[in-house]
């Protein structure tokens, strides 16, 4: 891995003693169901460029909102130049100069980048001097080397200039900590370069920043430090220089291979058996338009699971959703137990076997404002016997609903209680209750099954999977555990940019490979 | 940078909290709390405006008490009972139809057409006129509402400008009409079509007029109370409008639900219609319908969506409209004085929704940070 800004690297690295800009000691932060920040200790430096790294869901961006004063810890302490800070709005983090720029630009189109600027600044008079304004603002643009118009309109700006103007936000308001949250998402590479030379420019003088990130290049080639987090804990903080490629891979993903759950069975069955889901060349577009899958082949057998790793946004959703049917597939074909269901609708694959879990339970799952058992309703009041000539036979649902809340340990008072009230784990419950129960799936597809899950209902649903397994039907996983996805699949299918780049064996799996082929792309030699 | 507080300073301010899902009951008060409050800030408008709030108020509670009144109150609700329990389809599938008015219209020219060619010596005979006029109201009504959501469906179309645009359209073709082809020669120039005869009338034997109307539409709205609640049809068209996700992921036929909930929308609008031509006032003229359309959105609206208490929301309607009259016969009062105690209504509606779901609350914080 080549660091882009080397020069500027070696130059910083061997400061002396670095100061603590901002320390964040024994952070713990719980939502229902889920502990985002388990104790989590974070140190910025002062003029340090330092790289948060984790998965979606590690507790990054917990973290950096705490810091924002979006959230406010249980527990922990927030020191800043040594004293201790209480952030209730991000109104206290700005005075005490914390800026943040989201992911998504809070900008108004409309209006000029000097408008947008000084939109809400203290002591502009009732008539700004927009020209005095203006002239502020290409100094310090000029400062960081940006090509950037004060006068022009926002909405005719590229990505990579609105992210500028969010900077100048901050910058005129005397930030100097500043928190970017996976800001080269939206950016062109050339762009992107361009940003980690204001990060570097920022750093040197004396500023601090916080670059929120998924992407291991991205740390590797910018940051003085990297801290990464994995299920809200910090697993891992040193200087970048020290740090490899491959172990920052491992503590992203995981290491540990638990083993609880009756290993012996994974690995364990033939893979020649017939196969359940065969999909072959298959090539989906995504939501910005271009292709999300590329040529993907892909099979599942009867009673195995095969786990999709990858970091996220690399196409497994894509994939996942033309295979269920929420997604038109632009080329390729799925076959599924022998019929070509390409393009098929949710319904018509449902009615051929075929059961999905979705990510986000609570959006896609369930609705919130209904009972539990209208929920349970959703899926399957337009079959009989649950409906006769259109009229819904509610007692019989009823019975039904009786049954998964008791069987699937949903933990509520009464199925006429609002799905809203359930936590993430017993939605996760409920849904997956409400499948089994009413349906016989030959396949089921589960989409991060066990996300945002707690220790117990994690290990119910693994549970669950396994059980499925053992009763012949195939299991297509997505995860973003590593762990998760070694102690159950059968195969893994690794995917990079679209396209998968690898299929191994549980038995030639080790995170190390794993990981590798996860974040450059390396293919392994194993076949399908 | 003046702003910046000193520390101790006790800042006051307003936070918006979101509630827990309201209960029926709470919801009920709410809105019982709100309508009170409309008319208390209309009365004062009123009052304002030099007329006599109290004696409005005594002319709109008196339209229940004598029976020539009630039956006005009565003729006048049911075009919005049918028009409002149309748009209780529409909206729980949160397909924002403000079309009733339109489909209403379009549900007048049908049925007219039907009487227009019988009496030209066309089409059915005395036997079935009824039958065929109350087919082509709902049919014509049904289709005007296809428009938009087809629309929707396949170009993304907003259907609020649609729905509003056709408005316009059908009470065009209804002047268009009653102005030309179907102006009646007998009628010494008015704008207006021949009169219904008693074949094409609505009536029930044994009950007069008005109760006859409201009877059919206290079965529409019993009818759709169980369609509601216990088909198929009417639990799925609920998830649409609650979570568009969960339904794709659950397989419904999205396309097919809304096509049908908008249509039964249009028909029931325009059998609201029928209502009017063939049995308020017996023929189409301009301005046949005073608004009705557009004040079943209100009372839909009022009455949450639930099928019963919309019934009774359309009939408050009623009496507006009806003390309104009496108003503009006793005190002089211009018919817009009515209007401002709707849009009041229209305006506690909103507000009783927002209260439902969000409570305000004080608090004092210490300001200044850190330390």
């Amino acid at each position: 891995m080549e660091p882009m800004t080397e020069g500027l690297l070696q130059n910083l690295s061997p400061s002396p003693s670095p100061i603590p800009k901002i320390e964040m000691r024994g952070i713990v932060k719980r939502f229902p169901g889920v502990l985002a920040n388990d104790n989590v200790d974070f140190t910025i430096y002062v003029g340090e460029v330092h790289a948060l790294l984790g998965e979606n869901g590690a507790g990054k961006t917990t973290l950096m909102n705490i810091l924002y004063g979006i959230y406010t810890p249980d527990a922990g302490v927030i020191r800043i130049n040594g004293s201790p800070v209480r952030l209730r709005s991000p109104r206290d983090a700005i005075k005490l100069g914390i800026g943040m720029v989201h992911q998504d630009f809070r900008l108004i189109e409309a209006h000029t980048v000097t408008e947008n600027v000084f939109l809400n600044f203290d002591g502009l008079g009732f008539i700004p001097k927009w020209s005095a304004l203006e002239s502020r603002l290409e100094e310090i643009a000029a400062n960081y080397g940006w090509r950037l118009n004060p006068r022009a309109r926002v909405g005719d700006l590229s990505p990579g200039e609105k992210q500028q103007v969010e900077l100048l936000k901050l910058l005129v308001r005397g930030a100097d900590i500043l928190l970017l949250d996976e800001p080269t998402s939206v950016l062109t590479p050339i762009e992107t370069k361009m940003l980690f030379k204001t990060m570097r420019r920022m750093a040197e003088e004396g500023k601090s920043i916080v670059l929120i990130t998924h992407k291991l290049s991205e740390a590797m080639s910018v940051s003085d430090r990297v801290t990464v987090m994995r299920r809200g804990r910090v697993v891992l903080s040193k200087p970048t220089r020290e740090a490899t490629v491959e172990e920052l891979s491992t503590a992203m993903v995981g290491t540990q291979i638990a083993n609880s759950l009756g290993q012996e069975q994974a690995g364990t069955r033939s893979a020649d058996s017939a196969p359940v889901l065969r999909v072959s060349g298959l090539s989906v577009i995504g939501d910005e338009g271009v292709l999300a899958v590329r040529d993907v082949d892909l099979s599942v057998n009867r009673g195995e699971i095969v786990g999709v790793a990858g970091v996220s946004g690399n196409g497994q959703i894509e994939l996942v959703e033309a295979i269920v049917g929420l997604r038109k597939p632009l080329r390729g074909r799925i076959v599924l137990n022998g019929v070509d269901v390409t393009g098929a609708s949710p319904r018509k694959l449902m009615e051929l076997g075929l059961t999905y879990i979705p990510p986000e339970g609570k959006k896609w799952g369930i609705v919130q404002e209904l009972s539990i058992y209208e929920n349970i309703a959703l899926r399957i009041a337009r079959y009989e016997p649950y409906s006769r000539m259109g009229v819904i036979n509610w007692r019989r649902i009823m019975e039904v609903s009786e049954k998964v809340v008791s069987e699937f340990k949903v933990d509520t008072a009464s199925i006429k209680a609002r799905a809203s009230s359930l936590s993430g784990g017993n939605v996760q419950r409920l849904i997956l209750g409400r499948e089994l129960t009413t349906s016989k799936p030959s396949l089921l597809v589960a989409a991060y099954p066990t996300k945002g899950l707690d220790i117990a209902a994690t290990d119910h649903v693994k549970r669950i999977l396994m059980r499925l397994r053992a009763e012949n039907v195939g299991v297509l996983m997505l995860s973003e555990d590593l762990d998760e996805i070694l102690e159950l699949s059968d195969r893994i299918v690794v995917m990079y940019a679209g396209r998968v780049v690898g299929v191994v064996r549980r038995s030639e799996a080790t995170p190390e490979l794993l990981g590798l082929m996860m974040s450059r792309g390396v293919g392994a030699g194993a076949s399908p | 940078m003046l702003r910046r507080s000193l520390p101790g300073v006790i800042k006051l301010s307003l936070r918006i909290e979101r509630r827990a899902e309201p209960t029926p009951r709470f919801s009920i008060i709410v809105t019982l709390g709100m309508l009170f409050f409309a008319f208390l800030a209309s009365g004062l408008i009123f009052q304002l405006l030099g007329f006599s709030a109290l004696h409005i108020y005594r002319s709109f509670f008196t339209t229940l008490l004598s029976p020539i009144m009630l039956e006005e109150v009565f003729r006048k609700s049911t075009p919005i009972i049918l028009a409002a329990i149309g748009l209780c389809y529409s909206y729980r599938m949160g397909f924002w139809n403000i079309g009733a008015e339109g489909q209403l219209y379009m549900g007048m020219i049908a049925a007219t057409g039907v009487v227009v060619l019988h009496s030209a010596g066309y089409g059915p005979g005395e036997q079935l006129l009824l039958p065929a006029a109350v087919a082509a109201s709902l049919l014509a009504g049904g289709a005007w509402g296809l428009i938009p959501v087809i629309l929707k469906l396949r170009f993304g179309a907003n259907e609020i400008i649609t729905t509003l645009m056709l408005n316009y359209a059908a009470i065009l073709l209804a002047d268009f009409l009653v102005h030309g082809a179907w102006k009646d020669p007998a009628g010494y120039g008015f704008a207006q079509t021949v009169q219904f005869p008693a074949s094409a009338r609505i009536s029930i034997p044994g009950l007069s007029d008005s109760i006859a109307y409201l009877a059919l539409a206290a079965v529409v709205t019993a009818l759709t109370y169980l369609v509601f609640k216990y088909t198929v049809f009417g639990f799925e068209s609920k998830i649409i409008g609650l979570n568009l996700y969960a339904s794709r992921y659950s397989g419904l036929g999205i396309n097919s639900i809304m096509i049908r909930g908008v249509f039964i929308s249009g028909a029931l609008a325009g059998l609201a219609g029928l209502i009017v031509v063939s049995g308020l006032i017996g023929r189409l003229r301009p301005g046949a319908s005073p608004g009705y359309g557009y004040h079943a959105i209100i009372a839909s609206m009022l009455g949450g969506l639930y099928p019963v208490a919309v019934l009774f929301s359309s009939i408050l309607f009623g009496m507006l409209l009806t003390s309104g009259d009496l108003l503009q016969a006793s005190i002089q009062m211009p018919k817009s004085g009515v209007e401002i105690m709707m849009a009041m209504i229209f305006l506690a509606t909103i507000v009783a929704e927002f209260v439902k779901r969000y409570r305000l609350r004080l608090s004092g914080s210490a300001r200044g940070v850190g330390m």
